[in-house]
């Protein structure tokens, strides 16, 4: 009799609790659909010595001062009507299956007088202003690159497929003095890094 | 005994009768074509969930390809979305409390495809727009220098 009795709620058992259902799964009613494409991007270079592009700037920071990855000059502007090609570092190549939005996040700098982003694109008395500018944007696009994901604009809308654009960054300085007064390293890479996204469109 | 042997059954047929949690929904895949075999991608590009509501759990593989010739380390996290889809408003704060990682630092081989489940889990108790959304990132920490680049996965929410 117990053996019987085993039996039967053994078979209860399977039929109850469907093979496959340990882990939780989506809820019953919630839909869910999924465009199946693909992101990718490349970016190159992955570099940027503020005030050293041209490898003349001696790599030092100023108070106060606008900085461009514009390989013109670290202090020359792209030009505001629509930024060229040539006055853009960084070339991003779209190799998605889809067209793509792209946006920057540029961190705070860590160590030293350590200087944080003001997320509004321009500086102020303790904080960087920074900003991105793609090629043929007007300034009046050029968008801000907060420091965190939340504060960050659209930089570019819709790179099509297998396209190329160039790109650049500006940085401007606090405007107050650092407060050491002495040189030091202020870090933005490696595990600190400016970061660029790219989204479905 | 034989009517306890019969309460058992009846209850069991009882409970299987009861609605079970979806299938995890298997959308349309596709084979990635041959030139992305060698670029580091994410797919899929958006994920989107209807119907959701306070108390219930949607979730969805998402894939990461390492193009790279060297194995690499990922890094796949909850993302506050910055370009938000028109329609849609940000997630709720405490939104990223509710999203499940299933392998937020996966390493994988060269050319190796890996699937991370990812789930959003709503408390019964929480509250969020009628549409919001966030974003999975996903990211090649073995990137060095100063620029780096990032995927992420539109995943868009819209409430019963």
């Amino acid at each position: 009799m117990k053996k019987t009795l085993l039996a039967i709620l053994l078979a209860v058992a399977l039929v109850v609790v469907p093979v496959g259902s340990a882990l939780a799964a989506t809820s019953q009613d919630v839909e869910i659909t999924a465009t199946p494409a693909y992101i990718s991007i490349a970016n190159a270079p992955g570099v940027w010595v503020i005030n050293d592009v041209l490898s003349a700037g001696g790599q030092t920071i100023l108070p106060d001062t606008l900085y461009y990855s514009n390989p013109l000059g670290d202090t020359t502007s792209p030009t505001v009507g629509g930024a060229l090609a040539t006055e853009c570092l960084f070339t991003i190549t779209n190799t998605s299956s889809v067209a793509i939005d792209l946006t920057v996040v540029f961190p705070d700098h860590i160590g030293g007088d350590a200087s944080f982003n003001s997320d509004t694109g321009s500086n102020d008395t303790t904080d960087f202003g920074a900003r991105t500018y793609f090629e043929g944007q007007a300034s009046g696009a050029w968008a801000i690159a907060g420091g965190t994901s939340g504060t960050t604009g659209l930089g570019y809308d819709g790179l099509a497929v297998t396209t190329d654009i160039k790109w650049g960054l500006i940085y401007e300085s606090q405007s107050d003095a650092w407060t050491s007064g002495t040189a030091m390293t202020n870090t933005v890479a490696g595990a600190n890094p400016v970061t660029i996204t790219a989204t479905l469109d | 005994m034989k009517w306890l042997v019969a309460l058992i059954v009846v209850a069991g047929l009882l409970l299987a009768g009861c609605p079970q949690p979806s299938e995890l929904p298997t959308a349309e895949t596709t084979t990635p074509p041959p030139e992305l075999y060698d670029k580091t991608w994410l797919s899929p590009g958006k994920v989107e969930v209807g119907n959701f509501y306070p108390g219930a759990r949607a979730e969805y593989m998402i894939s990461i390809h390492n193009g790279s010739d060297e194995p690499a380390e990922f890094s796949v996290s909850y993302r506050v979305s910055n370009n938000i889809t028109e329609g849609y408003e940000p997630a709720p704060a405490e939104a990223e409390d509710w999203v499940i990682i299933d392998d937020p630092a996966p390493v994988l081989a060269a050319k190796a495809t890996r699937e991370v489940l990812i789930a959003v889990e709503m408390p019964e108790d929480a509250q969020a727009p009628p549409k919001w959304e966030f974003w999975i990132a996903v990211k090649d920490v073995t990137q060095t220098g100063m620029v780096q680049t990032e995927l992420a996965c539109r995943w868009l929410i819209e409430m019963k």
